[in-house]
């Protein structure tokens, strides 16, 4: 930082850069007290921000095969004063964590002014398109902005690219002695081959408060035992409050999954157990990918 | 001194103020009644009078600047007709590519190509015009020095600044003095609403640029014009440029002669305020008419043609439905273009970075260089060139290593082409059906869109050129850092800054030049207040409550007011003052002159 508390290179005279800076932002309100809005500039995105509920993806009330409005806003923190155009490109996919092929749901272009003063941002037009009836019901939402000057990564990486952004919340209903089954599928984003780390355990607290609100519950103070299962219904992690599961895959491969989910007790009614789902590279250290759940009980 | 928007706004803010009055002084309070009426019933002298200092600057003005904003305008309409062209081309090349079994899709395919071949020719010929154009802006002699800098005396001094900083007050008073009709009376209101205007107006342009008009003529010009956009985007009683003009216009559409009474009536004025033998010539008022017409109007003309639409979402899937292989693109990768006079790669290497808070280097004129018209025009002669020559190899299924080359090569880095004659690419409808299932088909449609794109960046960027030049207003952009730093008052330290060294090279920024003494305080608004400051009541400093004070004098026949400088050079409320020295010695000998002097 400089001594006017700016980045380095910015407030003092020296090659001007007027190119787009382009994110789809997570958030509007500073996340701590001297913090910003989304710049873009904090990827990896910080860990109190729900990488897999971004508010500037905005969609209908989705249903197979019938048509979904999505609209999705995004922010240029660029230099320069004039506006550029922004390509918005949605995709959509089933329940993933860590997207290699995502589909193609629609694109639009939108005009992005800079804005390094406040936190506005532009919405693209609605974009309609309609996902497959065979579909599962419940899909996870992707998007990318790019510019020829501020290009989009070719790796799906809503944590770690400011151009991606994903909306990947899904729900079940959950009841005693009637455990559910969450589809889950687990894709290699990368154009290699690399070990994984795919880890399943209840949400901490503030993103459990996010993932409540988005239904319009309360986080239920209760617990639930998870466990992996291959497609034949296999066993492949340990179950427990989390369960974890080390494994490979090739170039944009994916693996499907279901994650058994078990409650000891009826969630009350107007409140939820979130869920979430997050792969790691084989430290651990790194999150590739993230999925949420919300378990509801029978009555919601 | 305050731009259009502003001298409009303290007319209707004074109008509100003037009615709501309450006067215990039976003739003031007639000519209350009076200067209502005649308000009321004749609007466009009123608002005319209120534009008289604009009026006067463009009558003694060489005409530099209106010519320059005529080229702007015609440059500007030619680009918005160019892109609106491309529209149309890309529209039909891809419909019929999209169709290509279609009756007719192979002929308005190449009708299409011959068109677009055409289109890069009509812009590689505006290109030129846009250089030329560009770098006589940047000379700023639309901003030329104030006489007082030079230290000239007055009989030097050119009518538009003369007019701004001697018997101000006297003017407004023998504008009434002369008054014998509705009309002419109306016109003075409007004037006396100017002159508070640009008293009250004048201290917060001048706290926000951080310095006086004739020491930072550049920051000045942008302050102003961001001023003026602020308020009409923010105030009811702003009105459009062009609804301005016409109610200005007296008469049918199109005249722009200037009513001789009201001719008679500022002329008179004039005479009887100055000494004209110790003057300039007077200025030709007419002229000075036409051209303030001319100038609303020209104003207006720089609206941005409609956004590019996306290419079909058919040919947006293909495109983009693998995230890992996105379209290429011919525009330069991870480098700013913009500041490269006639293409060709300039500035700014690496991955971006967000921009400042505050103006930087990104706001400064040098980024203004160019609006990247060159690389849209190499762009797209590369780009038909190619696509023509391989279309009959893509036809037979084969593979045209001319297309592969294009792409892997740096476009952007050549010189613009001349002209070149159209070519047919005479495709057949079975050509046509070949081609367009291949995936250079979605590629060119693509790249014709990404060019499309850049020609509608470039026409925003040339639109920001000339408002950063201060030549138009920044209309929507005032809301970024550039223009928004005037558009609160700043917390200062020390006011007002002298000139600085290289202007053209630092105007966006605030000053940190020495303070010229004597120094003075700042005008008294409170850090952060908006433009509305010196309008709305309660301020320390009203635009209306200084007019209304004017206005009350002359109402009431009393004679006790000063000449306020309209520049508020030197501070809010200066009086009209004199220089014992030269104003580039430290300090100034500030003589505060009398009323009659001149």
């Amino acid at each position: 930082m400089n001594e006017e508390g700016q980045p380095d290179g910015q407030g003092h005279e020296g090659p001007p850069d007027t190119r787009p800076y382009l994110c789809i932002p997570y958030w509007t309100t500073p996340l701590s007290p001297n913090g910003s809005w989304d710049t873009g500039q904090q990827r990896p995105l910080p860990g109190t921000v729900v990488s897999y509920l971004c508010d500037s993806i905005q969609a209908s009330p989705y249903q197979p095969g019938q048509p979904l409005d999505v609209e999705v806003s995004v922010r240029n923190s660029g230099g320069g004063n004039s506006a550029s155009l922004a390509t918005v490109v949605v995709y959509w996919a089933d329940p993933t964590v860590g997207f290699a092929k995502p589909n193609f749901f629609a694109a639009s272009v939108v005009a992005v002014k800079p804005s390094r003063t406040a936190p506005a941002s532009t919405t693209t037009p609605t974009m309609t398109a309609t996902v497959p009836a065979s579909a599962p019901p419940h899909i996870c939402l992707l998007a990318a902005v790019s510019h020829p000057q501020d290009r989009a990564g070719t790796v799906c990486d809503p944590i770690g690219d400011r151009h991606w952004a994903q909306r990947n919340l899904q729900a079940a209903t959950v009841a005693p002695g009637a455990p559910a089954l969450v589809p889950l599928t687990v894709a290699n984003p990368f154009a290699e081959e690399a070990p994984f780390l795919v880890r399943v355990g209840p949400a901490e607290l503030r993103h459990a408060e996010r993932v409540a609100q988005e239904f319009g519950t309360e986080p239920a103070d209760a617990a639930a035992t998870v466990r992996l299962l291959d497609m034949d219904g296999a066993q492949v992690s340990e179950d427990g409050r989390a369960t974890q599961l080390l494994l490979s895959l090739g170039p944009r491969e994916s693996v499907r999954f279901q994650l058994l989910v078990d409650v000891a007790s009826e969630l009350p009614a107007g409140q939820s157990l979130a869920l979430e789902a997050t792969l790691l590279d084989r430290s651990g250290e790194r999150v590739i990918g993230s999925l949420g759940a919300a378990l509801l009980g029978p009555d919601q | 001194m305050l731009d259009y928007h502003g001298d409009c706004v303290a007319l209707g803010t004074f109008v509100d103020t003037l009615g709501a009055a309450s006067f215990p002084d039976p003739a003031v309070a007639a000519a209350q009644r009076e200067a209502m009426e005649a308000v009321g019933r004749e609007p466009g002298p009123a608002l005319l009078g209120a534009f008289v200092q604009q009026l006067l600057c463009h009558a003694a003005a060489d005409g530099w600047e209106l010519a320059l904003l005529r080229r702007a305008a015609d440059l500007w309409r030619r680009g918005q007709t160019l892109c609106d062209q491309l529209g149309a081309i890309r529209a039909d090349l891809e419909g019929a590519m999209e169709h290509p079994a279609d009756p007719g899709s192979a002929e308005r395919f190449n009708t299409a190509a011959l068109r677009a071949q055409e289109f890069a020719n009509e812009m590689a010929g505006i290109r030129a015009e846009i250089d030329e154009l560009r770098a006589d802006a940047l000379t700023f002699r639309h901003l030329p020095r104030h006489p007082r800098q030079a230290d000239l005396g007055t009989d030097a001094w050119d009518w538009g600044n003369l007019q701004l900083a001697r018997r101000t007050d006297a003017f407004v008073r023998a504008l009434f003095q002369a008054a014998g009709d509705a009309r002419s009376l109306s016109f003075a209101v409007g004037a006396a609403c100017a002159y508070g205007a640009n008293v009250a107006g004048s201290a917060y342009l001048g706290h926000t640029v951080g310095g006086l008009r004739r020491t930072h003529r550049h920051r000045d010009r942008l302050a102003r014009n961001t001023v003026g956009s602020w308020l009409a985007a923010h105030h009811p009683k702003a009105l459009p440029l062009t609804a301005m003009a016409d109610q200005v216009r007296f008469g049918q559409a199109g005249t722009t002669e200037l009513p001789t009474d009201l001719a008679g009536l500022i002329g008179t004025a004039l005479v009887n305020t100055f000494d004209t033998t110790r003057t300039a010539p007077l200025p030709d008022l007419g002229l000075g008419y036409q051209r303030l017409l001319e100038h609303l109007e020209l104003l207006d003309a720089f609206r941005l043609p409609a956004e590019p639409p996306p290419p079909g979402q058919v040919w947006m899937n293909t495109l983009w439905s693998d995230p890992g292989a996105p379209p290429p693109s011919l525009r330069p990768q991870d480098v700013d273009v913009v500041g490269q006079d006639g293409g060709g790669v300039a500035v700014q290497y690496g991955p971006g970075e967000p921009g400042s808070h505050k103006p930087d280097g990104s706001d400064g004129s040098k980024t203004a260089k160019g609006c990247g018209i060159g690389i849209v025009v190499i762009i797209l002669f590369d780009l038909l060139q190619a696509f023509i020559q391989c279309i009959g190899q893509w036809a037979n299924h084969h593979t045209c290593t001319f297309w592969k080359n294009m792409l892997l090569s740096k476009v952007f880095e050549k010189d613009p082409p001349d002209p070149r004659d159209p070519t047919n690419p005479g495709v057949t409808q079975d050509q046509l059906t070949a081609i367009a299932a291949t995936p250079q088909a979605a590629e060119f449609v693509g790249l014709l869109s990404d060019s499309h794109g850049q020609a509608w960046e470039a026409m925003s960027r040339a639109r920001t050129f000339l408002a950063s030049t201060g030549l138009v207003y920044p209309a929507d952009l005032a809301g970024l850092p550039l223009f928004e730093q005037f558009t609160a008052v700043p917390a200062v330290d020390g006011w007002p800054h002298r000139e600085v060294a290289d202007p053209e090279a630092s105007y966006h920024s605030y000053p940190v030049s020495p303070i010229e003494h004597p120094a003075t305080e700042p005008p008294p608004f409170p850090t952060g207040a908006n433009p509305e400051v010196f309008l709305e009541g309660g301020s320390p400093l009203q635009a209306a409550t200084v007019t209304l004070g004017l206005w009350g004098q002359i109402a009431a026949n009393e004679h006790s007011s000063r000449n306020l400088d309209l520049d508020a050079d030197r501070g809010f409320g200066h009086p009209c003052w004199t220089a014992g020295n030269s104003v580039q010695t430290d300090p100034i000998d500030v003589s505060v002159l009398d009323y009659d002097d001149q």
